[in-house]
């Protein structure tokens, strides 16, 4: 193991103590309700969408990066079929055992 | 995730308790705001990070010791992993607030620096910085025969 | 104002346990070059989801909706040569985590030295915050952990086909590699 493995094991992940999601449901069932956030108070996401809209042309590296992002969607995509077909497979292979073990209990 | 990113940084259950409860409390009010799971991880990440941030200066818990005065460890080691990475885990949390945040971020979470300098709004070259700096001084702290590389 | 609590209740479990740390399986990865380790946090699955459905297929765009609502997906599988090749040991990391985040049992099923276990974490409603398949033989091992508000609904189509093609687990082979993207276009340099 190299250092940066040592680093990884020491700084694992802690659970949080028990009950620690039945404390937060609590206090949020004491909060106020929150105002709704009015819709035309987003300036920002507004102006964005406005700049997109309005720029004709996007730079190289922007449409780089784009097609890098369609690659790397492209291999989740495979990756994801592929876990869902193991998925699939296993769910299946279980039922068929069940199915057997069901069978020769009756028999 | 939330709790863990908390108590590694503050070095102190409870109050990472309390912090984790905060930020998830604070989740609750923007609710509405939120547009899928991952927008959610992402949010948290973010709140979780500088809420610890601002509480370190709040409570004015920066050590009283600079990293460089944290004394060498002596004696033989009975249980070397477990010392080990309890060591290490003293290490990082003597270092300064926001070395420490970007540590935890890589090391913990398994963020890489572009993600770590979307959460902290740090240059991306600042935060390689940090990790190549803390590296180096963690690294320095401990006896050689420990560093495997 | 309820159901935004609601909402956020059966979200909190969720998000409060962390994902399974796959690193603890890591021992297997040298006892074998027969292994698939798929690992989909939440951006990788959403980027999948770009490239799904969108052309009038229902299975797709019913598995598109169901990858929506998904944190994770991971898959480890381990083909070995002999068997005693891993343990009991090595799974119980991921049983005690699944204890831990109150996970239930919903199958168990032993046939000579072959072990399925199905679980499910129970959330209020008919919902599931996932589900985790672990199916131990002598010579292989598989772990299926997949996160995520999900309904009966999407654990039936979990075993139907919803437009994911077969594999043979027996001689897995690889999805073929997507098209790799063209150099970017150089400018033309004045002269």
């Amino acid at each position: 193991m190299n250092f940066e493995d040592d680093l990884r094991a020491a700084l694992r992940r802690e659970q949080p103590p028990g009950g620690f999601a039945a404390k937060v449901l609590a206090a949020a069932a004491r909060q106020d309700s929150v105002a709704a956030f009015p819709f035309w108070r987003r300036p920002a996401a507004w102006a964005v969408a406005a700049g997109f809209a309005a720029a004709a042309i996007l730079p190289p590296a922007v449409l780089e990066y784009r097609h890098r992002e369609e690659q790397r969607a492209l291999e989740a995509k495979h990756e994801l079929l592929s876990a869902l077909s193991i998925t699939r497979a296993k769910l299946r292979q279980t039922r068929e055992r069940v199915h057997r073990a069901t069978a020769r209990h009756t028999l | 995730m939330v709790f863990s990113v908390a108590l590694r940084f503050l070095r102190d259950r409870e109050g990472a308790e309390e912090l984790a409860q905060d930020v998830f409390l604070q989740l609750y009010r923007q609710f509405a705001r939120i547009e899928s799971a991952a927008h959610a991880t992402w949010w948290l990440r973010r709140a979780i990070c500088h809420r610890c941030i601002d509480e370190i200066r709040k409570r004015k818990l920066r050590p009283r010791i600079g990293l460089e005065d944290v004394p060498e460890p002596t004696g033989p080691e009975s249980r070397p992993d477990t010392m080990l990475q309890e060591r290490i885990r003293k290490l990082v949390e003597a270092l300064p607030e926001k070395a420490r945040m970007v540590v935890v971020l890589r090391y913990q979470e398994d963020l890489d620096p572009t993600e770590i300098s979307e959460i902290l709004e740090m240059p991306i070259s600042t935060v390689k910085s940090h990790l190549h700096r803390s590296l180096t001084i963690l690294r320095g702290k401990l006896r050689p025969q420990e560093v495997c590389s | 104002m309820k159901k935004k609590f609601l909402l956020f209740g059966l979200a909190l479990p969720l998000l409060a346990q962390q994902a399974f740390d796959f690193r603890t399986l890591d021992r297997l990865d040298a006892l074998t070059d027969h292994k698939t380790k798929i690992t989909l946090d939440p951006d990788m699955l959403q980027l999948a989801a770009r490239f799904l459905g969108g052309d009038g297929d229902k299975d797709a765009a019913s598995l598109k909706s169901m990858v929506g609502n998904l944190k994770g997906v991971y898959v480890r599988t381990y083909e070995f040569d002999k068997d005693g090749q891993y343990t009991a040991a090595d799974i119980e990391p991921f049983r005690a985590y699944l204890k831990q985040g109150q996970w239930s049992k919903i199958v168990e099923s032993q046939e000579g030295k072959e072990l399925s276990e199905v679980y499910v974490q129970p959330l209020p409603g008919d919902r599931f915050g996932g589900v985790a398949i672990i199916s131990a033989e002598p010579r292989e091992l598989t772990i299926v952990y997949i996160s995520g508000v999900m309904n009966l609904g999407d654990l039936e189509k979990l075993e139907g086909n919803m437009g994911v093609p077969e594999i043979d687990l027996k001689n897995a082979k690889k999805p073929p590699a997507p098209p790799t993207a063209p150099p970017p276009a150089k400018e033309k340099k004045e002269d």
